[in-house]
């Protein structure tokens, strides 16, 4: 036990320099891209693009270095391995919003230009899709779309359905690690190129399936005809225009420049520009959460760039980055956030948020005596106690309070939405809730019949100016509301509040302090990033269990293929042999990637079938040739003077080997097997460049969401350790059971008491 | 039994038999002996076909083994075969050893095949290794597991192939006991061996295969008493002699006390008597001969006389007549040496002196 502790500290702390370690002291010297233009800074861009282009005309004197993905760049530009990197505006921009390390340079150097690709000779293809981009953008679609994914975060994408009735069906090749323009999100791909596909497929009456893969695949998968086109976030470029054929731009994006933010000089933060009013806001970046109703209460009030978070937290860390200059909230919350965040400031609240009664404006008379019961509930505590028991996690407590409906005043009939738990809610078959509940009680003290009419909430506001209902419960106040129904006492009041960094607030600007406790409170950071959010270890899961599948099922059909190699090579057929060693040696001589590609590609070019099935075969041809040899070897290690033995005693030749040769064989078999297994489990991760989402693949994918460049890394590697570590346990258990030493010696279907082990043991 | 015709076998260019033509009868037990590399082994690997001849025909019960349609693995069944090396399957347990055959071959029941085992294995005397792992047994005791297993398949003859030769010289006695237990049975035997003494006492027919074949077929006595012809008879004294040279007064005494002792083991003497023949050897070659002719090459011949047990040591070099009992120094060790010796002797005869002890 003390070693291992010991181990695990060790590990710990080769983790923490390698995070440390990585980014060297940094000299604050440059302002614009013209600082980069020298000797020794690395400029990282994808190759062959416009990025590329931009970094040797402008920074010539720097070296150039490539990666193929952003993610990849961004990683070195983080651990210093690079000084700059170039790519498009949305997505520096989507990086900065969670790495407040980096910064972009003001000035934007030139389009990029974001186009289709497909084969030269598909020319009817590109006239479609440059006719479909003109009518995007002759209708207005094109700027809604770059409003919702680029100028926004977390866009929603629209419900375009796939055509009913297609004329064909398309295969489309994207990347879907590059966020905003193909990326996932929840499972599903999603973002600007996605909603293309989907109204381009509406537009062209076409069925298609998605296939993901990197960059540097993409052409190659075009050619050989596994996609029929690229839609990717694709710079145009006009190098290779002559092997492929671009559409249109259906985007225009910049390059911009990305560098250290301990490197840059410029004027990024002023002195002291805390935002104090309200008023402040107009023009500014304001974050919100999807779904809440802040936005719609700020929205009428003042003119700011909007951006959407999914989660409060990434929301925080964006404000506290200043990739946003204010966040908006609800009063209640604002002590503890600024309790865990005392870097940030609460402007005056901007708006009424409580929840009330709303009701038709015209029937005031039933309106004032609701108030008047409202208000005596909120005095006597008993709408806290009603409140209480609704919100309990004790199901039993959650019973309708018992009254008694006279009717002698008529009928109250409140709208409710029947699915909205614990408001309104069918338990066992009845319509119960908070809303029910007080429905009721409101009813009985009016000494009112009650009719509940369940509805959708978009049509709770016009059925109150309509009439169709008395009143609804539990109404977000905003002004534009407050103009067509009356709300009463609110029933829970809260006030809209707009959060702003405190710049004049000592240690703000850096994110120093104590090591260990920032490093900690990142882990658990970037495991809730890479595993809750979203519930991504779903995707970590699947991209296991797509590694395992491959794995276990190279491992069955390799050792059986590797048999049938084995026995040919020990034939006595010359060319039997001889074609057996051509195939080892073949084999064993090719790296498994371009076996791979080279059957993706090429063999099973045209064959219509799962690229998980091309990797088992791939990695069954792979772990063929090993194992094969593995075999001839163990049966060349096996004593043929027992195989002689067995002749003599009346055996046929196949009968010896699988009586005498086999069992010893596999106990030489074993140890050596299960090193080239493990080795295999290892080299599944390659099979991401033939569209396959492994696990190594849904790490990127992963990487690409959080933007958080190591620690998916180290998390994979730990599964890829776990996982081999349960294989060789397994397989040792087999090696176990199969070392006749090691088995109990017992003769099976014998009964002889006369004989025991003890005898044996002397 | 077996009636072999015209048997010929050759490893590509090189012919290693050539047209033996002999009849085994039941009960017989052959022993074949002849020098390394004669065939002896090839021969007897023929006989169950572990080698396939390049010609002849080998019937056995009336059935040519080597038509085309003969069923090989079933006439093997018959025919027991005991390896130089045990063979023995390392991967099970002895009775496991004894039981797959009479199992998977014979089709007998687990029970009944567990029990006749343990009756071979008592035989043998290893019913208490039963359970056992056969790297877990000296060699002795493999090689009469070994043994056992063939038994096991109730052979109609049992083919040694030099069972003895991988052994200790302290465990062959173990494994010949066994073997002559099984001869006095009555099983029909053919042995391929070195141990001589063993090969006279126990068989009943010697072949001596030499130039391709059955050189010389006789009884025991025919063969090693008697022998008619001219290369049986210098085999036969050879297997009786010992011949070393030492080269000057630098020469390896200890490598040709070790030969002595190796050469004398196989004719099964005491140690007490190979210790004698070292000390007669050392004093005559070390203490007179090279002590006065340092440079000269003596030649030791020891020789072994089945019929009368005697062991006789000759030395011999060039030179001119040397009359070693006359010389004073030498007193002591010759009479070291006359102390065991029945007879003592010194000739010269062409420029070539001799000493002549008998013991």
């Amino acid at each position: 036990m003390p070693s291992r502790r010991k181990l695990m500290a060790l590990m710990l702390g080769f983790v923490i320099i390698l995070i440390s370690g990585c980014s060297a002291a940094d000299e604050a010297k440059i302002s614009s891209s013209s600082d980069l233009n020298q000797a020794g800074y690395i400029i990282g861009v994808p190759e062959g693009t416009p990025p590329e282009e931009v970094a040797k005309a402008f920074m010539p004197n720097a070296e150039i270095s490539y990666f193929t993905q952003f993610i990849d760049g961004v990683a070195a530009l983080k651990s210093g391995k690079a000084t700059a990197v170039i790519y498009d505006s949305s997505g520096v921009d989507r990086i900065l919003l969670s790495n407040p390390d980096l910064v972009k340079l003001p000035e934007e150097l030139g389009n990029i230009e974001i186009a289709t690709v497909v084969r030269l000779s598909d020319t009817e293809l590109n006239d479609q899709v440059n006719a479909f981009i003109k009518q995007l953008h002759q209708d207005g679609t094109a700027d809604e779309m770059v409003n919702r994914w680029i100028d926004n975060i977390g866009g929603e994408m629209p419900d375009i359905p796939k055509p009913q009735s297609p004329e064909r069906k398309l295969t489309i090749i994207t990347n879907g690690l590059t966020e905003p323009m193909n990326y996932y999100e929840n499972g599903e791909l999603t973002g600007y190129d996605i909603e293309f596909i989907k109204r381009f497929a509406k537009y062209a009456n076409f069925d298609y399936t998605i296939i993901t893969m990197d960059y540097a695949a993409m052409i190659p998968a075009l050619q050989s005809g596994k996609g029929d086109i690229i839609i990717s976030d694709f710079f145009k470029t006009d190098e290779r225009g002559q092997e492929v054929l671009y559409s249109d731009a259906y985007v225009v994006l910049h390059n911009s420049v990305m560098v250290r933010k301990s490197m840059y000089v410029g004027n990024l933060e002023a002195a002291d520009d805390t935002i104090t009013s309200n008023d402040e806001l107009n023009g500014k970046r304001v974050g919100f959460v999807t779904g809440m109703v802040h936005i719609d209460n700020f929205r009428p009030l003042y003119d700011a760039k909007e951006y959407e978070f999914n989660d409060f937290s990434a929301m925080t860390e964006a404000l506290k980055a200043d990739r946003i200059d204010a966040m908006l909230t609800s009063e209640s919350k604002v002590a503890e956030i600024i309790e865990q965040n005392p870097d940030l400031l609460a402007l005056a609240p901007y708006a009424d948020n409580s929840a009330a009664i709303g009701m038709s404006k015209t029937s005031t008379e039933l309106g004032d005596k609701l108030d008047v019961a409202v208000k005596s509930m909120i005095a006597d505590g008993s709408l806290d106690a009603l409140t209480k028991k609704w919100m309990s996690s004790d199901e039993a407590q959650k019973v309708l309070t018992p009254v008694t409906l006279t009717g002698e005043n008529g009928t109250l009939v409140a709208g409710v939405l029947g699915d909205d738990y614990p408001y309104s809610y069918y338990k066992d078959n009845a319509l119960v809730g908070l809303e029910v509940d007080l429905a009721r009680i409101l009813a009985a003290k009016l000494g009112m019949n009650l009719d509940l009419k369940t509805m959708d909430f978009s049509a709770i506001i016009p059925s109150l100016t309509s009439g169709k209902i008395d009143l609804a419960f539990y109404l977000a106040y905003t002004p534009e509301r407050a103009e067509s129904i009356r709300f009463l006492t609110p029933l829970k009041s809260d006030r809209a509040v707009a959060l702003v960094k405190n710049k004049a607030y000592p240690g703000s600007a850096s994110g120093e302090g104590l090591f260990l406790t920032g490093f900690f409170s990142s882990l658990q950071d970037s495991f809730n990033k890479t595993f809750i959010v979203e519930d991504r270890y779903k995707l970590v899961l699947q991209g296991l269990w797509t590694t395992i599948v491959i794995s276990m099922l190279s491992l069955l059909f390799g050792s059986i293929l590797g048999a049938v190699i084995c026995a040919m090579r020990r034939s006595r057929s010359k060319i039997l042999s001889g074609l057996a060693i051509v195939y080892i040696r073949l084999i064993q001589g090719v790296p498994i990637v371009l076996t791979l590609m080279i059957l993706y590609y090429i063999l099973f070019a045209s064959v219509d079938i799962a690229p998980i099935l091309i990797a088992v075969v791939g990695f069954s041809i792979n772990f063929a040739a090993y194992s094969a040899e593995i075999f001839r070897t163990a049966i060349d290690a096996t004593d043929k003077g027992q195989l002689e033995a067995a002749y003599a005693l009346g055996f046929t030749r196949v009968s010896s080997f699988f009586k005498v040769t086999l069992p010893q064989a596999l106990r030489h078999i074993l140890p050596i097997f299960k090193g080239e297994f493990i080795s295999m489990v290892k080299m599944t991760s390659v099979v991401g460049y033939i569209a396959i989402q492994d696990l190594t693949k849904m790490t990127d994918i992963i990487r690409s969401r959080t933007f958080d460049a190591f620690f998916p890394l180290f998390v994979t590697a730990f599964i890829y350790f776990v996982i081999t570590y349960l294989f060789i346990i397994a397989l040792g258990k087999i090696e176990v059971s199969i070392d006749p030493k090691r088995r109990k010696r017992l003769v099976k279907g014998i009964v002889d008491p006369e004989v025991s082990v003890a005898e044996v043991a002397e | 039994m077996i009636t072999i015709n015209g048997l010929s076998k050759s490893f590509g260019e090189l012919e290693v038999l050539n047209n033996i033509s002999t009849e085994i009868k039941e009960g017989e037990v052959i022993s074949i002996i002849g020098p390394s590399g004669c065939g002896k082994s090839t021969f007897l690997r023929c006989i169950n076909l572990l080698e396939t001849p390049t010609s002849g025909e080998i019937v056995i019960d009336g059935q040519n083994i080597l038509a085309k349609n003969a069923d090989v693995s079933g006439l093997r069944q018959k025919m027991g075969m005991v390896f130089q090396s045990f063979n023995l399957f390392s991967h099970l347990m002895i009775i496991e050893n004894l039981m797959l055959g009479p199992v998977n071959l014979l089709k007998m029941p687990r029970q009944q095949a567990y029990d006749e085992g343990l009756a071979y294995l008592e035989m043998v005397g290893l019913r208490s290794k039963a359970l056992a792992f056969p790297d877990e047994l000296s060699g002795g005791q493999k090689q009469r597991a070994a043994i056992a297993r063939t038994l096991a398949m109730k052979p109609e003859i049992v083919l040694f192939d030099e069972p003895t030769s991988a052994l200790d010289p302290t465990m062959v006695s173990e494994v010949l006991g066994v073997i002559r237990k099984l001869a006095s049975s009555g099983m029909t035997m053919m042995i391929v061996t070195h141990e001589m003494k063993f090969a006279r006492d126990v068989s009943s027919r010697v072949f001596y295969m030499d130039e391709k074949g059955i050189y010389e077929d006789g009884t025991p006595v025919e063969i090693f008493d008697h022998p008619k012809k001219a290369r049986t008879r210098a085999f036969i004294r050879k297997i009786s002699s010992f011949e070393y040279i030492a080269a000057g007064s630098g020469f390896d005494l200890y490598e040709l006390n070790a030969k002595i002792e190796t050469f004398l083991k196989k004719q099964m003497f005491t140690d007490r008597q190979i210790m004698n023949v070292q000390l007669v050897c050392e004093e005559l070659i070390l203490a007179i001969l090279l002590r006065e002719f340092p440079k000269t090459r003596v030649t030791l011949l020891v020789e072994y006389s089945d019929l009368s047990g005697e062991i006789t040591i000759e030395a011999s070099f060039a030179g001119d007549a040397y009359e070693l009992e006359k010389a004073e120094e030498n007193e002591l060790s010759l009479a070291i040496i006359k102390n065991y010796a029945k007879s003592f002797s010194v000739t010269n005869e062409a420029d070539r002196n001799t000493v002549k002890i008998i013991i």
